[in-house]
């Protein structure tokens, strides 16, 4: 079962959460920070545009991504 | 005879008196300030227990996510509590109500474990209990579930042999704020059997009154008895195993593991146990008996968490941090008294206080050199930028306590001043204030607690905000994912949050059951 939403540090691994997928069990963890099913992941998410960023007031500099579902309208998940 | 006069005072029944009242006020003051100085102050993984809370506060169940039937929290007990308390006064009061619970939890440990210690000796007590008190590694676990587990267990023990059918109520209410307490009975039934050679069956009645109606309860919320937090602790375990012990921060444990690729070792783990058995076995030895149940649960928790690595990192510290104070006080006091046998004492005191000196220069350097890894076993407050100011402080207490022991503490407990030398008769005084300076530490440095450091702060801020963004922008029904699902979590109430260790929905477990070889159990 893959999120919808998935929330990610740039450099803490957004690709985290193909540990929802059986495939990262247990061929490999969630501490590679660029493991081998990065690719995958990217082909399977999309980085939210920056307007949704804008709304969030990023603390001290520190980014946070939010990535969404290719395969699900942006709107659907979004108000 | 001035000399002893002393001691007599010091065996006096009077003295005796005066020590409680002195340990009271004492302990109450120590309170104040860790909590105080640990108010709000709160790590992201308690914030997952404290949205169950509030999910049942109104009327969701006792479910981190709403509408389903996952036990998230490892202290179903604790939320329900803490979920009745915001029932009544809101959501801020969750928060409030845990910080509280500790600060009481806090105070009952120490006068739980002075009452332990005081079997023994006044002195003993107070040691004991100023040490657990101030000792940073139990403060890891402020504001979550140990600390309130940790009194009901110590007072299980006190209770234990005048009131045991009290103390089984205790062990039970344990039980249900975290289920690892179960471990707690162990060593309760064990000497209670070797003591009065039959089943206690009222204590067992009490028990099974208190534990049968929330075993009930739980199963018509989850569908099962046990939290669903285990599969999250062996993942913790496969990335370590997958990583070179990364997330091991004891550094006997590193050292034992380089050690395996030039000595044939056995599994570096049984000699930790060997370690925690020895010291089980020395308070028997030592005639410590009111502190053996204690310390054998300690000992079954130490193994216990061990497998999963557990007891090395963060709120898992704080029952090991009770064991270590005990052990410390309890090496302490017998040093001061085997003073009345030079040679003896000679020998003891020499060894352990070079034994943990070089365990606390091996341990500055591996916090020094693996700093970014996490905090080090003990000293862990002195590596940062406080170095300075401790190292300075840490001569002038060392040569206190040093000066106090040759001075008083030696002729007091009867040792002869004059038949050898200062040095060896400071030693007490270097195991003291080692484990003074430890305390001093992590009273001084504000920082300690990773939780409380700035790196945190930083992120617990960032996790609050994109919690609040997300319970504005998110549609109904929509799931986010991320690793810590704690702040984010308690920052939106209403989105269904999952996280790849499972802690907040049941699908990655699965995966983590098949890779652990374990039974595979699908939830309902």
């Amino acid at each position: 079962m893959k999120p919808d939403i998935i929330i990610g540090h740039p450099l803490l691994t957004p690709a985290v959460f193909s540990a929802y997928t059986e495939r990262a069990w247990p061929k490999d963890h969630f501490v590679d920070r660029f493991p081998w099913w990065y690719p995958w992941f990217r082909s399977h998410y999309a980085l939210l545009p920056g307007d949704y960023l804008r709304k969030l007031n990023l603390a001290h500099g520190e980014a946070i991504e939010f990535y969404y579902r290719k395969d699900i309208p942006m709107k659907q998940l979004l108000q | 005879m001035a000399l002893d006069r002393l001691r007599n005072l010091a065996n006096s029944e009077k003295a005796r008196r005066l020590a409680d009242v002195l340990i009271v006020c004492i302990l109450v003051l120590m309170n104040a300030w860790i909590a105080y100085q640990l108010w709000g102050v709160l790590s992201d993984d308690f914030a997952i227990t404290f949205r169950v809370s509030y999910n049942f506060s109104i009327g969701r169940g006792l479910v981190y996510n709403p509408g389903s039937h996952y036990q998230s929290t490892s202290a179903p007990g604790y939320a329900f509590l803490l979920g009745v308390i915001g029932w009544m006064f809101g959501k801020g009061s969750i928060t409030i109500a845990a910080d509280l619970l500790s600060a009481v939890a806090l105070f009952a440990i120490g006068i739980g474990t002075y009452v332990l210690g005081r079997k023994r000796h006044w002195f003993l007590g107070a040691i004991l209990a100023i040490s657990v008190t101030a000792i940073p590694l139990v403060w890891w676990a402020y504001d979550n579930e140990f600390l309130p587990q940790l009194a009901l267990v110590v007072w299980g023990y006190v209770l234990m042999e005048r009131r045991p059918t009290a103390a089984a109520v205790l062990f039970a209410f344990a039980v249900v704020v975290r289920p690892d307490a179960a471990l707690a009975l162990a060593p309760a039934l064990g000497l209670y059997i070797w003591r009065y050679r039959k089943f206690p069956v009222m204590p067992a009645i009490a028990f099974l009154c208190v534990i049968l109606p929330c075993a009930f309860l739980v199963w018509r919320q989850y569908g099962h008895f046990l939290p669903d937090t285990m599969g999250a602790k062996a993942a913790r375990l496969l990335a370590i195993q997958r990583h070179d012990k990364r997330g091991t921060t004891f550094f006997g444990h590193q050292v034992l593991q380089w050690m395996e690729g030039y000595i044939p070792l056995p599994d570096p783990e049984l000699w930790l146990y060997l370690a925690v058995l020895g010291a089980v076995v020395l308070l028997i030895r030592l005639r410590i008996t009111s502190l053996v149940a204690l310390a054998s649960w300690i000992a079954l928790y130490y193994a216990f968490y061990a497998g999963y690595y557990k007891v090395y990192e963060t709120w898992y510290y704080a029952p090991v941090g009770l064991g270590l104070a005990m052990m410390v006080s309890c090496i302490f006091f017998e040093l001061c008294r085997w003073a009345a046998t030079p040679k003896k004492y000679a020998r003891i005191a020499a060894s352990t206080a070079l034994a943990i000196v070089a365990v606390l220069i091996a341990d500055q350097l591996y916090a020094y050199f693996h700093s970014m890894v996490s905090t080090a076993f003990i000293l862990n407050a002195s590596t940062g930028l406080s170095f300075l100011v401790l190292g300075i402080l840490a001569f002038g207490v060392l040569a206190f306590f040093c000066w106090l022991s040759v001075k008083y503490l030696l002729p007091w407990t009867g040792g002869e001043k004059g038949k050898f030398s200062a040095p060896v008769a400071s030693a007490p005084g270097i195991v003291a204030a080692c484990f003074a300076l430890d305390l001093m530490a992590g009273f001084l440095d504000g920082d300690l607690r990773m939780a409380g450091s700035r790196a945190t702060l930083v992120r617990t801020t960032l996790y609050t905000e994109a919690g609040k963004w997300l319970d504005l922008h998110v549609r109904p029904g929509v799931t986010v994912g991320y690793t810590e699902i704690g702040f984010i979590g308690w920052n939106a109430p209403n989105v269904v949050i999952m996280d790849p260790l499972g802690l907040g929905s049941p699908a990655p477990r699965e995966f983590i059951q098949r890779a652990m070889k374990w039974p595979v159990r699908t939830q309902r």
